[in-house]
């Protein structure tokens, strides 16, 4: 019965109704577009308050500035072993986290153009592509998220020969799957990079200057903790890595006490090691900007929460006084059904099923053109997408039903004689 | 002496309108009987309409009880006093107010999809009573399509569809030509000599004629 008496309404008020579903998907749109707006600026904000919030980033760096001291160093018979002390112990020090990462390109065979040609290089197949390294507390802090397969643990870390786990940027999430193997030259070291999971879409980290520095055409490689060389190529190679991971970044608490705490262990370290050649570079410039970025990140939020507000008010109202006048419009039309044996419950339940369906209607097509065509929700932003839908159809529900509940339907019947 | 179907006792009903007060119906009573025709005569503006409205259930009385087979109609539930009215009454209002977003045949249909009934009862039932008031051709016409005296017809087929035990008619004769207006009440005299019991408001000496008893409203 019901279903009968919503398809009669609807066709006999096509172009409301179609306006109805038009405001209400527009509305839906606008409010996930808000929603994933609004969690990206969250996200980032959180994100900065975790990485800068209250910590003092400075940078570490070897002093090697001068190339003939670099291969005087590199000559030393204990030079390796040297930098491997030294980055474990920054590695494991108790005043600080050493954040070591660093972005380079590397090369890798390509044959069947699993990466853009961008990335070509003139002839063969060998393409050169992003690559960034993290140390493990690095990747930790970042808590960086797969969509696929599975993130870095600890022994992924270790040396595994020429097996080197790698996690892949969204954008080749198409290219390549979990298992894949990809042939690459690290430092000139032949290696076969295994991808073990994807990188969630718009992952990203804060790297040098850059706060929202996006991982998403990027090959993620582990600082790998080297075995003993067995050739002098391979112990070649490890230092040039090893130089390339003391290179990184220290995070302490913000404060004197802190930084001196943090400055008397690195020279602890440095004693023990025998690295002495080393230096700082202040306090990260960052934290400046932080501040200023945080603010303004606040004041977007803010207005992003208001026009959200504004925005559900308006729209609440809006329809509801459509539906209202549109009800006010057939009250005579429902008198007639409760005359003819429908309760008051039947004429609710059936106002409440259109605008349901008017909701529904909505909601499906909001979730279309945001799932495939916008392409920037997600299951949190549906989840609250839905809890508003819900919202909005009770909001614009109950005025015009507490109006039917409360009119002497059978008085719009009484013609000239009686109550009119 | 045959019980009474339909009992009022005390009734009075007024309406607030524009800041005051207008009693329409006040103290009255009436006891109607099962398979009798009453009449109800009065000004305009002496609640007759209001009194049919009472008597189907499809208006609270301000006070009074209602009764209807030992069962006081106001101190039931909602879906109780629907189940009345689906049930046990039948309709015809004044003005017609036939739906205009279905045709003939779902107007007349409403009460009985209301009462839940399969589609093939629905439709034989239906055929056979507009063959009988002349408007099976009607069925499949939109109602802005209708004249005034098909209309009517097909108000007072809606009504009394259900072969109901009550029937309230409310003017049923203002707009027919004497032709149709001897079909419907030889309608309504056939309906009467087979049980059903009806309450007519009207102002028609032709139909006060054939009334069982009469009652008169007065202005209040």
């Amino acid at each position: 019965m019901i279903r009968r008496e919503i398809y009669y309404h609807y066709r006999a008020n096509k172009i409301i109704m179609a306006s109805l579903i038009c405001q209400a998907t527009l509305f839906f749109i606008f409010l996930g577009t808000f929603i994933a707006f609004s969690s990206e600026l969250n996200n980032g904000r959180d994100n900065l308050e975790k990485i800068y919030g209250n910590k003092a980033i400075y940078q570490l760096l070897d002093g090697y500035f001068d190339p003939d001291e670099f291969s005087e160093f590199l000559g030393q018979e204990n030079a390796l072993n040297t930098l491997k002390k030294f980055y474990n112990k920054l590695n494991t020090a108790h005043h600080f986290q050493y954040l070591s990462m660093f972005n380079q390109r590397i090369t890798v065979e390509d044959p069947l153009s699993k990466f853009p040609e961008i990335q070509a290089m003139d002839g063969g197949t060998a393409k050169i592509i992003n690559a960034f390294q993290f140390n493990k507390q690095a990747y930790d802090y970042f808590n960086l998220v797969v969509a696929k397969g599975k993130p870095f643990s600890l022994e992924d870390f270790e040396d595994k020969g020429e097996i080197m786990p790698v996690l892949i940027g969204s954008k080749y999430a198409e290219s390549f799957a979990v298992g894949d193997h990809i042939v690459a030259s690290y430092y000139q070291k032949h290696v076969i990079l295994e991808v073990i999971g994807i990188l969630k879409e718009n992952s990203l980290i804060y790297f040098n200057t850059d706060p929202e520095f996006y991982l998403d055409e990027y090959i993620i490689l582990p600082y790998v903790n080297y075995v003993d060389p067995k050739a002098d190529f391979e112990e070649e190679f490890q230092k040039i890595a090893y130089f390339a991971m003391i290179n990184g970044y220290i995070s302490v608490e913000i404060g004197d006490e802190f930084a001196q705490n943090m400055m008397a262990e690195i020279e602890v370290i440095a004693q023990q090691t025998g690295f002495y050649n080393y230096q700082f570079i202040g306090s990260n410039p960052n934290i400046q900007p932080y501040r200023g970025l945080v603010n303004v990140i606040n004041l977007n939020y803010t207005l992003v929460r208001w026009l959200f507000i504004f925005s559900f008010c308006l729209n609440v109202i809006t329809i509801c006084f459509q539906l209202y006048f549109m009800q006010k419009k057939r009250l005579t039309a429902l008198a007639v059904h409760y005359l003819n044996g429908a309760s008051l419950s039947d004429l609710v339940k059936q106002f409440s099923c259109e605008v349901i369906l008017i909701m529904l209607i909505s909601f499906t097509i909001s979730h279309v053109v945001l799932m495939y065509i916008l392409k920037i929700a997600n299951t949190q932003t549906f989840a609250f997408l839905l809890i508003i839908t819900i919202v909005l159809t009770f909001s614009v529900s109950v005025f015009p039903i507490y109006k039917l509940i409360h009119s002497e339907l059978m008085s719009l019947l009484n013609n000239t004689e009686d109550c009119s | 002496m045959i019980e009474p179907i339909l009992k009022l006792e005390n009734i009075s009903k007024s309406f607030k309108s524009a800041g005051h007060t207008q009693t329409v119906l006040e103290n009255v009573a009436l006891q109607i009987r099962e398979g009798e025709i009453v009449g109800i005569r009065g000004k305009s503006g002496s609640g007759k309409s209001t009194l049919l409205n009472i008597l189907s259930a499809t208006l609270m009385a301000d006070s009074g009880k209602m009764i209807f087979k030992g069962q006081d109609l106001h101190t039931v539930t909602n879906k109780e006093r629907a189940r009345y009215r689906s049930s046990c009454v039948g309709y015809i209002p004044q003005n017609l107010y036939l739906l205009d977003d279905r045709n003939v045949f779902n107007n007349i249909a409403l009460p009985l999809q209301y009462m839940k009934l399969d589609k093939k009862h629905i439709e034989k039932r239906i055929h056979s009573l507009s063959s009988e008031l002349g408007i099976f051709a009607l069925l499949k016409k939109e109602i802005h399509m209708l004249s005034g005296g098909e209309k009517q017809r097909v108000a007072i087929c809606r009504a009394i569809i259900k072969k109901s035990k009550l029937l309230f008619a409310d003017e049923p004769t203002g707009s027919l030509d004497d032709e149709n207006e001897a079909l419907v009440l030889a309608l309504f005299r056939r309906m009467q000599n087979q049980g059903t019991t009806l309450v007519v408001a009207t102002h028609d000496d032709v139909v006060v004629n054939m009334c069982d008893t009469t009652h008169k409203l007065q202005m209040r």
